[in-house]
């Protein structure tokens, strides 16, 4: 294993030394700080894009799923983040980057003037991405304990400092270039491997073919109904759209061109990586370690099987690099919820630069220190309850932010009544209150959408001035 | 459709029809059926996930050259 410590360690030294070269150009501009001076170029933000949503789950995960319950269901499971890359693209990442501030918050709170609307879309982020960012420390944790050998929870608390000094010093400056970094790594191993898997072969669907015939399972739709499917596949379509570290991604583009572009670009790359993932790497494992009791194991029995030291050592890397972009991503944007939204939009211009900056480090560092505490001995589902928190965001997020660029009668009660009606009502059907026998998430948006019909029809018409500022977006 | 701030024909149609090809993802009779034995349902998964960036890509990179 010393090969594989001594390149991971070389990568966390890496990270570090970029947060601490980027500090010194951020720290004393909000627009450096959250949004890398709107100046990161089309390739290196699709980079960077890919990497914030693709987790540890989309390297380890995708491939134990996919070994455990199919490769359709997997499929049915990672697609509706393929189908919210357009929706993102077409419904809002022009728009968003025309606005020209920095978070989702930012937008809400200027399309619907309320305190309502100011103060819980920021809180609603910071639950959901609080459990996000222990769900991805515990996968770091356990990762870096079974590849690395390291205990877990020296391995957690080592790899939150990581994330702490880079994301608190560097800002969204320093998480572009490591996320770059770690998502050419992802997308170089398992593109690289997949290859090398087909070309042994001859072809794909040989690949498959063998797979299947050893392994009818493989293809199969077994275990869970569609519905539950359905579900997941609804809360990523409607997710991407308004997720904040994929808006705040958009802020940080050149211009609403670039914006879209790179959204475009990331969505190619996250889908080919899942491909390749299920469709070359998952049928080798399966044909040669059928049985595996932890299917999460798939992606490095065959890593191990199949190529030499240093390149599993590049393996380990690029795994911890899918947990850490996707986690450094979160901390930045639940600290800009804290610091920009909560706390900036209390203070409004009273606040120096300089106490401005202090917070915004302080908040990342409460954050960070708040999950580690919580990851140091993590509920047993926090993996579910991590999608449960996106869900929360679609539910509540998705139907305001869309009717409100694009709806001309969507008003002030509009808006109000479909974020909380479509949080209420998510949280209501999450705990079973309300019980449909529907995916959670597709009552709360039908919800949410006919609390923006009634409030639209029984509100103020929305004003001229707003209007026009709606369509200037759209230029 | 006046109440809706305008959009581009062929990104409506983009949209309109992914969101119609995942609908039809995922009817239940596509779970049964399998071809080189994987079922219809992970087939028409893989086409979305291919069809989706694509598509994309192609009406933006149109348009984008028609302005």
């Amino acid at each position: 294993m010393l090969v594989e410590r001594v390149l991971v360690v070389l990568y966390l030294a890496g990270c570090v030394g970029i947060g601490i070269f980027a500090s010194r150009k951020v720290l004393g501009s909000r627009d450096e700080y959250w949004v890398a001076g709107r100046r990161i170029g089309t390739t290196v933000n699709a980079m960077a894009i890919m990497a914030s949503l693709a987790s540890g789950g989309s390297i380890i995960g995708v491939m134990g799923l996919a070994y455990s319950q199919g490769i359709p269901a997997t499929l049915a499971l990672f697609a509706g983040a393929v189908l919210g890359f357009p929706l993102a693209s077409i419904l809002v990442a022009r728009q968003l980057r025309n606005f020209g501030k920095y978070t989702i918050t930012d937008f809400l709170a200027f399309r619907y003037p309320a305190s309502v609307v100011r103060y819980l879309v920021p809180s609603l982020i910071v639950v959901a991405f609080t459990i996000y960012i222990v769900a991805q420390l515990k996968a770091a944790g356990i990762t870096a304990n079974a590849l690395l050998g390291i205990p877990y929870e020296a391995a957690i608390i080592f790899a939150t400092l990581v994330f702490i000094v880079y994301v608190s010093f560097g800002g969204m400056v320093a998480i572009t270039w490591t996320d770059m970094i770690q998502g050419a790594l992802m997308l170089i191993v398992v593109l690289g491997a997949g290859v090398a898997m087909v070309w042994r072969v001859g072809s794909p669907l040989a690949l498959m073919r063998q797979a299947t015939e050893a392994a009818p399972e493989l293809g199969q739709v077994v275990h869970q109904p569609v519905a539950s499917y359905l579900g997941y596949f609804v809360i990523w379509a409607t997710a991407i759209p308004v997720i904040p570290h994929i808006v705040m991604r958009v802020s940080t583009a050149k211009d609403a061109k670039g914006a879209r572009l790179s959204l475009n670009l990331a969505m190619l790359a996250y889908s080919a990586m899942i491909l390749v993932a299920v469709l070359a790497i998952v049928p080798v494992g399966k044909l040669h370690f059928p049985g595996l009791e932890d299917a999460d194991q798939v992606f490095l029995k065959v890593m191990e099987s199949e190529f030499p030291t240093l390149i599993r050592g590049v393996a380990v890397a690029a795994v911890l690099a899918a947990v850490m972009s996707t986690t450094d991503a979160l901390l930045l944007a639940c600290s800009s919820a804290i610091a920009h939204d909560i706390l900036g939009g209390l203070l409004g211009d009273r606040a120096s630069e300089k106490t401005m900056a202090l917070i915004r480090i302080g908040a990342a560092w409460v954050v960070g220190l708040l999950a580690l505490y919580w990851a140091l001995s993590p509920p047993e589902l926090i993996s579910r309850f991590y999608t449960a928190g996106i869900g929360l965001l679609s539910a509540s997020l998705f139907v305001p932010t869309i009717a409100g660029l694009w709806w001309k009668r969507a008003n002030l009660a509009g808006g109000v009544a479909s974020l909380v009606v479509g949080a209420a009502t998510y949280i209501l059907a999450q705990l079973q209150i309300l019980d449909l026998g529907i995916a959670p998430v597709v009552i709360a948006l039908a919800a949410s959408a006919i609390a923006m019909l009634v409030g639209a029809h029984f509100g103020r018409h929305e004003s001229p001035t707003m209007l026009e500022a709606i369509s200037a977006l759209h230029d | 459709m006046k109440s809706l701030f305008p959009m581009r024909r062929s990104e409506v149609a983009a949209l309109l029809f992914l969101i119609a090809f995942s609908g039809f993802s995922f009817l239940p009779v596509w779970r049964r059926i399998e071809i080189a034995g994987i079922a219809v349902f992970g087939w028409l998964m893989i086409a979305l996930m291919l069809i989706s960036p694509v598509l994309t890509l192609f009406v933006f990179l149109r348009a984008e050259r028609r302005d």
